[in-house]
């Protein structure tokens, strides 16, 4: 692939990247940075791509992990601002009281994708990644196991473990 | 049944999610990302050289510290035994507590 045809390239499946760094990170700017990062990588690697899963798979896993590393590098940091608290270990801790909304939510369930948002962010990495490409980006189980580099069997325990945690997460929102 | 009613409606509240749109202009940048790759690739040195460059420096330091090492005994051995003998410190018979001896 050549500089010239990044474009028709990019076009066809920033979206979908786009949209998982932005789920996964909820912050728009990182989201765009990312998206932009990992073109700029896949046209660097694009050797070594080998074409045992498809390209959507394999720019999903170059996304999820940047998306990773960030989302570790903010649990660190605020590990050393909260130090009796680093031993919520992989959990992701809120990184900030944000009430962020994905722009594409219909008006009427904002406010409960919000809560679903925060509620997301108590769930250790692998469970949101897992949730969040089964239950946003519609991959299947097999090409959730190919970005994440895992098992199928491995795929279903992490996305039965994230419901079960997603709902007592959520639980705490409810008012009577 | 309410609260578990409620929990379901939250998890759903992102099933009909429409994509968020893109920006067209992240390919120029992308594409002047790659531009100002390939421009500062060709001002690098190879890697052959730099390694080699840093190889040579290793080896003078090396033999630097080695050659300095084994004249800065001897010549501190050299100078003190020549202090020595030019004040005349070689000359046992100083010592002698008799001074009828000498």
């Amino acid at each position: 692939m050549k500089a010239a045809d990044l474009g028709a390239f990019m076009q066809e499946h920033q979206g979908r990247i786009y949209n998982a760094a932005l789920n996964l990170l909820q912050n728009q700017q990182e989201a765009e940075e990312i998206t932009q990062d990992v073109f700029l990588d896949a046209y660097n690697k694009q050797q070594s791509f080998k074409g045992d899963a498809s390209i959507s798979t394999w720019l999903y896993r170059i996304a999820v992990n940047k998306c990773i590393d960030i989302l570790r590098k903010k649990q660190r940091r605020l590990q050393w601002q909260q130090p009796f608290k680093w031993m919520a270990g992989e959990t992701l801790l809120p990184t900030a009281a944000t009430d962020f909304v994905h722009p594409g939510i219909v008006a009427e369930n904002k406010e409960k994708a919000a809560i679903l948002y925060k509620a997301l962010l108590h769930l250790p990495v692998n469970q949101r990644t897992a949730y969040l490409l089964h239950d946003t980006e519609h991959l299947s189980y097999k090409e959730i196991s190919e970005v994440l580099e895992t098992s199928i069997p491995a795929v279903e325990s992490l996305l039965f473990r994230a419901r079960q945690n997603l709902r007592k997460s959520i639980e705490h929102y409810y008012k009577d | 049944m309410k609260k578990e009613q409620w929990v379901d409606a939250v998890i759903d509240s992102t099933r009909r999610l429409t994509p968020a749109g893109t920006n067209p202009f992240w390919v120029v940048r992308v594409q002047q990302k790659i531009k100002q790759q390939q421009e500062t690739k060709q001002a690098v040195i190879p890697a052959k050289w730099v390694y080699t460059a840093a190889a040579c420096f290793a080896a003078l330091l090396v033999l630097n510290i080695l050659s300095f090492s084994n004249t800065a005994g001897k010549s501190s051995k050299n100078n003190i035994q020549s202090v020595m003998q030019q004040y005349g410190f070689m000359q046992t018979d100083y010592y002698f507590l008799d001074p009828s001896t000498r």
